[in-house]
């Protein structure tokens, strides 16, 4: 018979029996009882959602070149300093209003990627049965 | 828009950047308080005479008649001698609070910047070489901080127990205010027999020529982040 925690637990029950061990004493058998309830939660964490990410590398680079290039002098640059500035600033301005959204719960049907605060604001409206 | 001064020097060719654009966000008349003692219906005090006809002039002006202002700081005048990025840089300068002091070392750093371009002015011979100095040290010292502003910065990032100096975009503000800092460190520099004022009215001549400490400063710093280029690929998580 296979010892499943059920079967340990029915055995000590029925018939005072606690499952044999040479080396310690036995306990009393018990299966999980679920301390935590037996359902998910209605929200999601928003600890892994904080990607880091480096914006605007390749315009970076572009950069770095024509610095190379030119020892430096940032006259002779101006143009890819600018594109440059100009990624920074839509970066920024996209970030803002991905926050601004996220803090109003407004969602774009059919995105691929959802934000912690807009996953908890849909599974709000369906939460799990008690 | 800022098309007043382009060419100030000789061999300076860079353009007043962004300086009217950021100046405009800094004058933000509503915007959302953080941590501020006034709820967040009050809104901050316009002082600027050209801000004051232009919110007549579009009819703002009725709207904000009945909202509830800030107290305005005494800084804030209508003066016009009054200048923003000044403002900030006397800020930055004082120390414990004595703005009095902070406000005499600028004063007599512009008015040393204005005695070396007058002298330069009077020896020179051709009348185009009096055209091509400029005297005015407001626009020098915005010269001087512009040509100061690094375009990216090195922010320190710990991964496997290393600090690696990752090259990352850097903000207006932000840029501002490290190019007055190194302005202002630049007039601290060792020298115990010339002040304050005289070292911090030469950095500025130095940099509105694009030479000088500040100028290296920023370029050492450049030079950095190109070495450093490598990092900025990660995605760092």
């Amino acid at each position: 018979m296979r010892l499943t925690p059920l079967n340990l637990r029915s055995m000590y029950l029925v018939n005072n029996q606690r499952p044999k061990n040479g080396r310690r004493a036995t306990r009393v058998p018990f299966p999980f009882n679920g301390c935590l309830p037996l359902k998910l939660r209605d929200s999601v964490s928003g600890k892994s959602e904080k990607l880091q990410s480096n914006p605007c590398v390749q315009e970076m680079f572009v950069m770095f070149s024509c610095f190379k290039k030119n020892d430096f002098d940032q006259a002779l640059c101006s143009k890819e300093i600018q594109t440059f500035e100009a990624c920074h600033l839509n970066h920024l301005t996209n970030e803002k209003r991905k926050k601004e959204q996220e803090r109003r719960g407004v969602m774009v049907p059919g995105e691929k990627r959802l934000a912690h605060k807009q996953l908890n604001h849909l599974l709000g409206r369906y939460k799990q049965p008690v | 828009m800022a098309t007043g001064v382009r060419v100030l020097f000789n061999d300076f060719r860079v353009p007043l950047r962004s300086w009217l654009t950021v100046n405009s966000a800094w004058g933000q008349v509503t915007g959302r308080a953080r941590y501020s003692q006034y709820p967040p219906a009050y809104i901050k005090p316009v002082y600027l005479p050209a801000k004051l006809e232009e919110l007549e002039r579009s009819g703002d002006a009725k709207q904000l008649e009945y909202t509830p202002v800030r107290a305005a700081y005494n800084t804030h005048t209508s003066s016009v001698f009054h200048d923003p990025l000044v403002r900030k840089f006397t800020n930055h300068i004082m120390k414990t609070g004595n703005k009095c002091l902070a406000r005499e070392l600028v004063e007599k750093a512009f008015q040393e910047v204005k005695r070396v371009q007058l002298q330069k002015r009077n020896t020179a011979e051709t009348e185009e070489e009096k055209e091509a100095i400029v005297c005015d040290p407001l626009k020098i010292f915005k010269q001087a901080v512009e040509n100061g502003r690094p375009v990216l910065q090195l922010v320190p990032i710990k991964r496997g127990g290393v600090k690696y100096q990752v090259p990352v975009p850097i903000t207006d503000h932000r840029s501002y205010f490290i190019s007055m800092r190194w302005l202002k460190e630049a007039g601290r520099e060792k020298e115990r027999t010339i002040h304050f004022p005289e070292k911090l009215a030469r950095e500025l001549l130095a940099a509105a020529r694009n030479e000088g400490r500040v100028v290296k400063k920023k370029q050492d710093l450049h030079r950095q982040c190109e070495a450093n280029r490598a990092y900025a690929h990660y995605r760092w998580s």
